[in-house]
């Protein structure tokens, strides 16, 4: 390729800056280190544009700490095949082909048994059963529009999401609260914190160099991120989001490159970047995590076999990082998917469903909870009654794990579950 | 009232893949109404059936449509296949290489053609039956993903259909197999469903064919097609009158979708609606690398192939943006909303643009100035913001090359740019 680029030529000095940099360049109440001076001028004309505001703790005491990362089970996670009713008569008129290997299941009492291949994790594990949302349809995209908005009945979805509103009141000012790494889902959207939605950490040399082609670059951008009055509403979006960019850079440059101990793939890479981000003091309370490929209408017992190894492996390597941090006490980890699978399988798979189990890591109650689904009285699609609403979940992720009043968060009056997780 | 220039602009945008560097100049003389013209007259491509070599994980085939879209002559055509693998959405991620060529010859074949037509052959094409799960499914305990999907997101749009008829759909679409390698499709009598059962309030026997037509013939299909197309073209959601009008076109045409898209693309409503919805990452890629001229040949004037070598596209930035070709994320194919403007998403796009080099020929005919590289990048209506981001950027930049690169790396960065 015949080029007279010039900005190549420096590359090389660059690009050792981006993979040694260490500590993390943040600002406010967070520490900034040396090494980020050139990024100051930016990133504090990036933060003139947040309003100024009170940064006390709005949650006090043990939980001001607190972080979770959510698991997006994508497609429909199947229940019956992770925790096994093993001792249920009706099992056997239901499942055959799809049903995990019986005889290496891990017994937790004498109805339930743990699929196998969560076998580092899934004694730790806390499982709430039957979590469903009134009138369940088999939509993925509505179905999972319920989850992400934290709207069970689907009616008023919400241009926020739960997530996002989780950060809106766990917001202290810092550059960034929330984090999807599934890019930008929707359960992040937030009406006042800052949320951003990433697709992965990228090569983000640019945003510190100190040449002047770079730091002409960074204005330039700021410059196009600047909002004017007569700007349309979308360019008003494209405007902002630049400025953001700038700002939420700042915190990733500075993070270690190396994670060690990760098995690799989808949910291993990204939970080592959230453990990373949660590690170095950024701020960043909620953060998204996905793993897609439960939509299992075929061949369902590899899949999903396959899938909780990798569910399993990668959130052990992820609790040691956490250990290594200090962070365990403080980190819950919890899953969400639009719906469970059909009770009655389809051949080698399931089709979609309505309920199924919500799966926990961390400072959990370990074990079973919430009343079982049952096998036989199904509704009217032949699908699982659920015993357990999701906003009672959420409610008992906003409550009980960060004290926030999930009146605050979710538009129904939902109770929280009681020992589910540490108060 | 905007200019020629910006209308052309919007169209190529809208309808192409560009505009690329200099194709508005060559169009303002004829007019936006030949320009229009000249891109419905395209000569459709349809490559053979068999993809030839061994199997690259889709890699040959990604090159080769990436080249069509490269093509600076105008063409609708090759943008609505692009469309169609969006709405009738098979991937990869599950069907096989030669499935999924064969689908995508399919779409070329049928993209402004009959819509019926195309449904007819997209239910029992090889990549879907996989992608969908109709491969192998059985009367008796059918497989219910083609027979829901192709209510929800093909033809009908949620609320236009019960769960009772996800249910006897899957039955009247069962009984079909993929045979292994040859991808031969065989429909097997003995497996389908054989007995009456209610779909669309009638109750009797149900076949594929029947079914296909019961959903064409469907009241909410002509208004869902036509709205997705509106949306894809225009950037909004059509109004109800708009809808009607629209509906009314398709199906007085039986079903065309020439008709159709020159209907949309007739209203005020198309003219007005500039840079109001985001670029897309192959929206946004293939201009880009023909305005930095990392296009490879395709996306060159004949004078500028004699001095540029052959450059390879790499797919890895496709897959980092977010938008791989044939391998849409999910059945509901690549949403059309605001994520594609996100904080992450330029991230990304700053992220690649500074490790690409501007090709030779493209330093060579650009002026440095703020004007110069907007033309070269085909924005006519810029906002003051945006302009004056750039000409203090270059202000400070005197060094020639390095001023260029700087003011097309903003430029491609732009929300005018981002906004298609």
């Amino acid at each position: 390729m015949n080029t007279t680029s010039k900005k190549f030529s420096r590359r090389g000095v660059i690009g050792m800056l981006g993979a040694g940099a260490a500590g993390v360049a943040s600002y406010g109440m967070w520490s900034l280190s040396d090494r980020h001076s050139s990024f100051i001028d930016d990133a504090e004309a990036a933060a003139r544009d947040r309003p100024v505001r009170d940064h006390t703790p709005v949650i006090a005491g043990d939980k001001a700490g607190r972080t979770l990362v959510m698991i997006e089970l994508e497609g429909g996670h199947d229940w019956v095949s992770t925790l096994v009713p093993y001792r249920d008569p009706a099992l056997r008129s239901l499942r055959d082909a799809t049903l995990p290997d019986m005889d290496s299941l891990i017994r937790l009492d004498d109805r339930y048994a743990i699929n196998a291949n969560l076998a580092s994790t899934g004694t730790g594990m806390a499982f709430l059963h039957g979590v469903g949302t009134p009138n369940p349809t088999g939509s993925h995209f509505e179905m999972a529009a319920r989850w992400r908005t934290g709207d069970a009945a689907g009616t008023t979805l919400a241009a926020t999401g739960f997530l996002g509103r989780l950060c809106d009141e766990l917001d202290q000012g810092a550059p960034v609260t929330g984090v999807s790494l599934d890019g930008n889902n929707p359960a992040i959207l937030s009406r006042k914190s800052v949320t951003l939605g990433l697709p992965d950490g990228g090569d983000l040399e640019w945003l510190v160099s100190v040449e002047p082609w770079f730091r002409n670059l960074r204005s330039g951008i700021e410059g196009l991120g600047t909002t004017a009055a007569d700007d349309s509403a979308t360019v008003g979006v494209a405007r902002t989001n630049m400025g953001k960019a700038l700002r939420f850079s700042a915190l990733l440059e500075g993070l270690e490159a190396e994670a060690t101990g990760y098995p690799g793939g989808q949910l291993s890479d990204q939970l080592a970047i959230a453990a990373k981000l949660l590690g170095s003091n950024t701020g960043v309370r909620v953060i998204l995590v996905s793993l897609g490929g439960f939509d299992t209408h075929t061949g369902q017992r590899g899949a999903h076999d396959a899938l909780l190894d990798q569910i399993d492996r990668s959130v052990a390597a992820f609790q040691s990082d956490l250990e290594r941090r200090g962070l365990t006490g403080s980190t819950l980890v919890a899953t969400m998917s639009e719906f469970g699978r059909r009770p009655l399988e389809n051949g080698s798979g399931t089709d979609h469903g309505s309920a199924s189990t919500a799966l926990l890591w961390g400072p959990v109650k370990p074990g079973v909870h919430g009343d079982a689904l049952s096998l036989t009285n199904l509704d009217e699609d032949d699908n699982f009654v659920a015993t357990m609403m999701m906003d009672e979940y959420y409610a008992t992720l906003a409550e009980k794990w960060f004290g926030v009043d999930a009146n605050d968060v979710l538009a129904t009056k939902a109770k929280p579950v009681d020992g589910l997780v540490n108060d | 009232m905007p200019t020629d220039r910006e209308l052309i602009a919007h169209l190529l945008r809208r309808t192409t893949f560009g505009p690329f560097p200099g194709q508005v100049e060559e169009l303002v003389k004829a007019g936006p109404g030949a320009a229009i013209e000249m891109a419905f007259g395209a000569k459709p491509e349809i490559p053979p059936d068999r993809l030839d070599g061994k199997d690259d994980y889709g890699g040959r085939m990604t090159r080769y449509w990436l080249e069509r879209m490269l093509d600076r002559r105008p063409s609708v055509h090759e943008r609505m296949v692009w469309y169609w693998h969006g709405h009738l959405v098979s991937s990869l991620d599950k069907a096989s290489e030669s499935a999924m060529w064969r689908q995508h010859v399919l779409l070329r074949r049928h993209a402004l053609g009959n819509f019926r037509e195309l449904m007819h052959a997209i239910a029992i094409d090889p990549a879907m039956l996989s992608y969908l799960d109709g491969d192998g499914s059985r009367g008796e305990n059918p497989n219910e993903n083609f027979g829901r999907e192709v209510m929800e997101l093909f033809l009908l749009g949620p609320g236009n259909y019960t769960e009772l008829d996800v249910r006897a759909a899957a039955r009247a679409f069962s009984g079909w197999k993929v045979e292994g390698e040859s991808l031969k499709v065989v429909f097997d009598p003995e497996s389908a469903y054989q007995r009456p059962v209610q779909f669309l309030g009638m109750r009797r026997n149900w076949n594929t064919s029947d079914a296909i037509d019961a959903l064409c013939d469907h009241p909410a299909c002509a208004r869902f097609v036509s709205t997705r197309l509106y949306r894809y073209f225009v950037g909004q959601l059509p109004s109800e009158a708009r809808t009607d009008e629209m509906a009314v076109v398709f199906r007085k045409s039986g079903l065309e979708i020439k008709p159709l898209v020159q209907n949309i693309l007739q209203g005020r409503d198309f003219a007005i609606a500039r840079h109001s919805r985001a670029r897309t990452p192959v929206e946004w890629l293939i201009p880009m690398l023909a305005i930095t001229g990392n296009a490879g040949p395709s996306g060159l004037s004949e004078r500028e192939k004699q001095r540029t070598e052959k450059f390879d596209i790499d797919l890895q930035w496709f897959d980092e943006l977010g938008q791989m070709p044939f391998r849409p994320p999910n059945v509901a194919g690549w949403p059309l909303d605001e994520r594609w403007l996100s904080a992450g998403q330029m991230l990304t796009r700053t992220n690649l643009l500074v490790r690409l080099p501007l090709a030779k020929t493209v330093v060579d005919r650009v002026e440095p100035t703020v004007d110069a590289v907007l033309a070269h990048c085909g924005l006519y209506d810029v906002s003051p913001t945006t302009r004056n981001a750039m000409q203090r950027a270059i202000d400070k930049q005197t060094e020639f090359a390095e001023g260029l690169e700087l003011l097309v790396t903003l430029a491609l960065l732009s929300p005018e740019f981002s906004l298609i």
